[in-house]
């Protein structure tokens, strides 16, 4: 039998599989959006060089081919607004076709009830919908367009049309000054019929850190006690997205509130940027790569920037001895690099951070 | 008892044997002999009794499931 491929790590007795190429991958399609919401994650807003507006019809296809010779089993289009691209149904199809899952991570705004059959028909799985408040003037405040509320509510409201509820999530991301209104923003959807709404603890990459609305690990605990509220009242299905620090984690119950909370970066994860950059996840601003001039498995196989993560070689010292640490990694690490300005930083939900 | 690869579970071939992906428990690695075992059971195969204990531990990450006659 053959021995399993493995890296070591800098963690003594921590090893981390080998895969052959990624089993994710998330393809940005645009760095354009029509909103500009103030904690964007998207690293590259911040870039000084960011003039790609995004993948071509033809660059398009030639990523999901590449993903296809990979074997990936589920890719996630975004953007920016991944709907603005008119190659986008067409593109769900091919990789469908291809045996990848697929899902869209939209703001909802041009989700019209046409777009919606186009995408359906398409063998569209999963959609996420972001909408961050049920205040209309906190919602157009929040991503600096002031009809932004309108045009995301309907753009619900068709997708719970065209696709039914079961089909999509709505993502809030919670700031400093929202973290109390995830209960509002809960009854608010359930009204409109909406059963899966899934929190975002902000995350500092990208713009907002420098706009002064990072949470810690108390604003966690508010959040929870809200979602497990409005499953236990409303039935409704209730989530965490994106990796959260284990030690920050009040005792969460996950009948009532589930978790996506295992970091994947670089482990079986892998994103291409606008312009066809390689990185290892939406919140690092580091590249590893280019699709369009790499070879994307041997990126993924000799890149010192995926390398250095699969080996925790940016997971604090402290977190190295901790029995959560294979999994937790320690916290978002995109998010802590970003806070501290440390690769070995802290997230900045860990209780450390106070310290 | 006949099974199936639960729907929504993902698999792949590696080096070593095989990687699969299940909605409920995440990324799962499995060695030459364990892969292998899944493909047979994806082909419709009968499972011998040797297999019992393998059989169990895939019903329980849900990499596979009963079939519905």
């Amino acid at each position: 039998m053959k021995k399993i491929p493995i890296i070591k790590t800098v963690i003594p007795g921590i090893e981390v599989v080998k895969l052959g190429s990624p089993l994710f991958a998330q393809m940005e399609l645009t760095s354009e959006c029509p909103y500009q919401c103030i904690f964007c994650y998207n690293v590259w807003k911040c870039s000084d060089n960011n003039s790609s507006k995004g993948m071509t019809r033809n660059q398009a296809f030639f990523v999901a081919e590449e993903l296809i010779r990979c074997r990936v089993f589920s890719v996630i289009l975004s953007g920016g607004e991944p709907t603005l691209k008119t190659y986008l149904a067409e593109l769900v199809k091919y990789l469908r076709e291809n045996g990848i899952d697929v899902i869209i991570i939209t703001n909802g705004a041009l989700l019209t009830e046409k777009l919606l059959h186009s995408l359906l028909k398409a063998g569209l799985q999963s959609m996420q919908i972001s909408m961050h408040h049920f205040l209309p003037e906190k919602m157009n405040q929040i991503t600096e367009n002031p009809n932004s509320f309108k045009l995301t509510l309907q753009g619900i409201k068709n997708a719970l049309k065209i696709c039914g509820p079961e089909m999509f999530n709505v993502n809030m991301v919670a700031t400093k000054d929202t973290v109390r209104d995830i209960w509002g923003m809960g009854e608010f959807l359930n009204r409109l019929g909406v059963n899966n709404f899934s929190i975002g603890m902000v995350s500092t990459c990208g713009q907002a850190g420098k706009n002064g609305l990072v949470c810690d690990n108390r604003d966690l605990e508010i959040a929870y006690n809200q979602l497990r509220g409005l499953h236990l009242k409303y039935g409704m299905d209730v989530a965490f997205t994106g990796g959260l620090p284990f030690c920050a984690l009040p005792s969460i119950d996950e009948d009532f509130v589930r978790m996506a909370n295992v970091c994947d970066a670089a482990m079986s994860q892998v994103v291409i940027g606008p312009e066809g950059n390689i990185r290892p996840c939406v919140g690092l601003p580091d590249v590893a790569g280019n699709i369009f001039t790499d070879d994307i498995i041997q990126v993924w196989r000799n890149s010192d920037v995926l390398n250095n993560i699969r080996q925790f070689r940016n997971t604090p010292i402290t977190c190295r001895s901790c029995e959560d640490v294979d999994t937790c990694h320690g916290g978002c690490r995109a998010s802590a690099q970003t806070y501290s300005g440390d690769t070995l930083g802290y997230d900045p939900m860990m209780p450390e951070r106070r310290k | 008892m006949l099974y199936e690869i639960t729907p929504g579970v993902k698999h792949r071939s590696e080096e070593f044997g095989g990687v699969a992906d299940s909605f409920y428990y995440g990324t799962i690695i499995l060695n030459e002999d364990e892969y292998r075992l899944l493909l047979q059971i994806e082909s419709g195969k009968e499972i011998g009794e040797e297999h019992q204990e393998k059989v169990k531990e895939f019903l329980d990450v849900g990499l596979i499931s009963l079939k519905n006659d």
